[in-house]
């Protein structure tokens, strides 16, 4: 699933992002990633999402190598993903059940698959309600939701999110974390990047510390420890 | 197939989804093809002036008076012979006798002591040119055979029409150059205002997994739709427009000499059309690219 093995990112400006980095997550597990601002969290999602190249080390994501791969290979790595950013990024003017669909005909979806396909995650995500609503009008709680059905939508093997509870209150986020859960006991590995202590230690899941680029604790039920 | 049918259905639905921006650019687009090709429609027709002055221009060869009318004239297939001749004509020394009184009208009385007996006319053969340019050479060629004796050719005349059209076709040329790279700079910026609005769409298609491809052919047929029109568009304003131009030039300048649009309408048409799927299709290509790298 995920192999990383002593990674080093350094910026064309210089900035060592990630430092001689080791990370091996398993078919069907569920992680934390966590970490402080400026950790290099994010530079590893985009390693894993072949948005950046390492500059040293080897990183495999679903079997495909992110340091060597070509670049009209990156498309269909990322078809084996489902990325979920803290700002939704949801076309607005789009329906719930547009912005859905759009994922599954940007890779070329038949319009019957389309149709079977988004209402059920739609009501994985308990927005069946909401399909022909516009994102601006739900809550974003709500929103998220829809990030997450966007990303699940092609059935990806690995759900990637980035500070996914980061514009939402306790309580929303702990249901999206719940919804999460649910996804992961469905068979998709999850890994989320967060530096929520509380909610972390909440789930009791496999917990990754980053910092300073380099990987300084890995506890499987452990917490989120400063 | 399923997806060509995509791409064309996303092509259009942009065009009318952005159309604010559509409309925008296919007015840039027309407004850039109505006037460098304008102006080339200019310079051709002023180009074709200058050339048709230049061959116009007449040498004159006058014969041997040692050479009865009939030698005269069989000399004409000696001529004949030389490449850049264009046509030639000879005129009878009595006949030209003739025409000098008529031309002279009332004062003709000077030439009434003259007949074929006495004529101090002589035969002689007029010319035009096949390529103006080389007026030097064949005037060599031309004194070159027997029985030629001396030639009137305004040598200096065609020398500065040459120069005139090289002139010409070099500001033509800067002209036509420099509105070509303006529009493409327009179109593009347009375009690029567009794909700007649209940079979040085509984020979110490249991290779902979308291919480079898959993104740019709803981008191109756009392009190629909105060129089209703006081709199509600019073919039917550069109509009225070359019309009232003719009508304009012909009541100014009575003896220029304009091309009729309908001479001119099928190159006019494909070249507008070619440039402006050229320019659509340009301009979303290279705009795009920008926002690709996610």
């Amino acid at each position: 699933m995920i192999r990383m093995n002593d990674v080093t990112m350094v910026y064309d400006n210089g900035t060592r992002a990630v430092n001689k980095a080791s990370l091996r997550v398993d078919e069907g597990e569920f992680v934390f990633l966590v970490g402080a601002s400026g950790s290099g969290k994010t530079t590893i999602i985009k390693l894993l999402t072949a948005e950046v190249r390492p500059t040293e080390g080897r990183v495999l994501v679903n079997n495909y190598n992110v340091g060597e791969m070509k670049k009209r290979q990156i498309p269909y790595l990322r078809r084996t993903l489902g990325v979920v950013y803290q700002d939704f990024r949801l076309i607005n003017n789009k329906s719930v059940y547009e912005n859905v669909a759009f994922a599954m005909r940007t890779i070329g979806a038949k319009g019957k698959a389309i149709k079977e396909r988004v209402p059920y995650v739609l009501e994985l995500v308990g927005l069946s309600d909401k399909a022909q609503t516009k994102p601006m009008n739900l809550s974003g709680g709500e929103q998220q939701r829809v990030a997450i059905a966007r990303a699940l939508v092609n059935n990806p093997r690995l759900i990637i999110a980035d500070e996914p509870t980061g514009n939402l209150d306790p309580a929303r986020s702990l249901e999206l974390m719940t919804l999460f859960e649910k996804i992961n006991e469905l068979g998709t590995t999850v890994l989320i990047v967060t530096h929520e202590k509380g909610l972390v230690d909440e789930f009791e899941k496999r917990v990754v510390m980053i910092d300073q680029g380099e990987v300084v604790s890995d506890q499987t039920g452990g917490y989120y420890h400063l | 197939m399923r997806r060509f049918g995509y791409y064309w259905k996303e092509g259009f639905r942009n065009i009318f989804k952005h159309g604010f921006m559509s409309i925008a650019a296919v007015l840039i687009m027309l407004a850039c093809l109505l006037l460098t090709g304008t102006v080339t429609l200019i310079a051709y027709n002023i180009n074709q002036s200058i050339q048709t002055l230049q061959q116009s221009n007449e040498i004159v060869v006058f014969i041997d008076e040692d050479l009865t009318t009939r030698e005269a004239k069989a000399l004409g297939s000696e001529f004949e012979r030389i490449d850049n001749i264009a046509t030639i004509d000879f005129e009878d020394r009595d006949v030209a006798l003739e025409k000098y009184r008529e031309e002279l009208g009332d004062d003709a009385v000077i030439l009434e002591n003259y007949n074929s007996a006495n004529n101090p006319l002589r035969n002689s053969f007029i010319f035009t040119l096949k390529d103006p340019t080389l007026a030097e050479q064949t005037i060599e060629q031309i004194s070159a055979v027997d029985g030629t004796d001396y030639i009137r050719a305004d040598e200096d005349v065609i020398s500065r029409l040459i120069q005139v059209q090289h002139v010409f076709n070099i500001i033509a040329l800067a002209m036509v150059v420099g509105l070509a790279v303006i529009s493409v700079f327009i179109i593009s910026n347009t375009v690029k205002l567009a794909m700007f609005a649209r940079r979040e769409e085509i984020s979110i298609q490249k991290m779902v997994g979308a291919t480079n491809w898959f993104i740019r052919w709803p981008f191109v047929i756009e392009g190629m739709v909105l060129g089209l029109l703006a081709g199509g568009l600019a073919y039917l304003a550069e109509w009225g427009l070359y019309s009232e131009l003719t009508n304009v030039v012909s009541g100014v300048i009575p003896y220029f000499h304009i091309l009729p649009f309908s001479e001119l309408q099928w190159l006019v048409l494909a070249v507008y059309l070619g440039a402006g799927v050229l320019f659509g299709i340009g301009g979303s290509v290279t705009s795009i690219r920008k926002f690709m790298n996610v």
